[in-house]
């Protein structure tokens, strides 16, 4: 029965109503924002110096833990660092059963795996002005010297706090909020991205 | 803007951190063998010197530890940060 049920994200309104803003309507704006609330997120702890923990991890995501901060490891799924000896797990789409198999292989270890899937939402930005946007809301210096692909921050944008990761070449940026500050923080870029021009999908 | 320089992460931005009040008082082992006025020497009494400082810090909006940072209480300068478990180096980022 589950299974016909269509999923649903909290900012499904907010792309309904949002029309392109500050560009004309034909022009394709600057900024390009797309909502993506379907993923599923498992917070990760764990010593980094343990191989059972860090060679269970591998076998079932197919990737290393990325042990070097602010970085994230990228394949199947993606595997952000969060802390010395925390990391955040995210797959592109939800898979019944998964996180029971992962939480299994943890079993023997010291290692927790924590489904936070509903707690996050994921805004993917991008165009050429993406990372003026997030400037514009952000402490950081997200100059290409210092933030490049396979990074990944945890720090504040328009006083929320959020995830920024940077996975792939190009102007594609991932911002993983937390569900309920996400309406506000689309609302923020709404108004803060009108002046390069942005759209939402 | 007052960068602090997070053992993990590196340099960030002074909005990102909470403070911890002063670092290395360790709670007494046997809390039960103590005087009130020792008690209350633990609990209550801190250095507030005029100069360096070490403090906690937590890197809240960030990656959420808590570490320690020598911080001069005249010029709000950050002279060095270590994580927690681990000694000082001996050597200051920067002069006072």
């Amino acid at each position: 029965m589950s299974d016909s049920l269509k999923r649903h994200h909290c900012l499904e309104p907010f792309s309904e109503d949002s029309a392109t803003i500050g560009s004309s309507a034909s022009a394709e704006p600057a900024i390009r924002v797309t909502f993506d609330g379907h993923r599923e997120f498992y917070n990760l702890r764990g010593d980094p110096a343990d191989a059972a923990f860090t060679d269970a991890v591998k076998s079932f995501t197919g990737q290393s833990i990325p042990d070097k901060a602010n970085t994230l490891s990228y394949r199947e799924c993606t595997t952000c660092w969060l802390g010395p000896d925390e990391w955040l797990v995210v797959y592109p789409s939800f898979e019944a059963g998964r996180f029971e198999k992962f939480s299994t292989e943890l079993d023997s270890t010291d290692a927790t795996a924590v489904d936070v899937s509903h707690g996050y939402i994921v805004l993917c930005l991008s165009g050429d002005s993406a990372l003026d946007l997030l400037a514009k809301g952000c402490t950081l210096d997200l100059h290409l010297s210092s933030f490049n692909v396979g990074d990944c921050v945890q720090t504040g944008i328009a006083r929320t706090a959020a995830i920024i990761a940077n996975i792939a070449e190009g102007d594609h940026y991932e911002v993983i909020v937390r569900r309920t500050f996400a309406e506000y923080l689309a609302i923020w870029m709404r108004h803060a991205g009108a002046e390069f021009g942005i759209g939402f999908d | 803007m007052l960068l602090i320089k997070c053992p993990w992460c590196g340099n960030r931005a002074e909005s990102e951190f909470n403070y911890g009040g002063e670092a290395g008082i360790a709670r007494p082992a046997n809390p039960d063998t103590l005087t009130d006025a020792e008690w209350a020497d633990y609990l209550f009494m801190r250095k507030n010197p005029k100069g360096l400082h070490q403090e906690q810090w937590n890197h809240a909006q960030g990656c959420r530890r808590w570490f320690n940072a020598e911080r001069d209480t005249v010029t709000y300068r950050f002279t060095r940060t270590w994580r927690i478990g681990e000694a000082p180096s001996s050597t200051r980022d920067v002069d006072s």
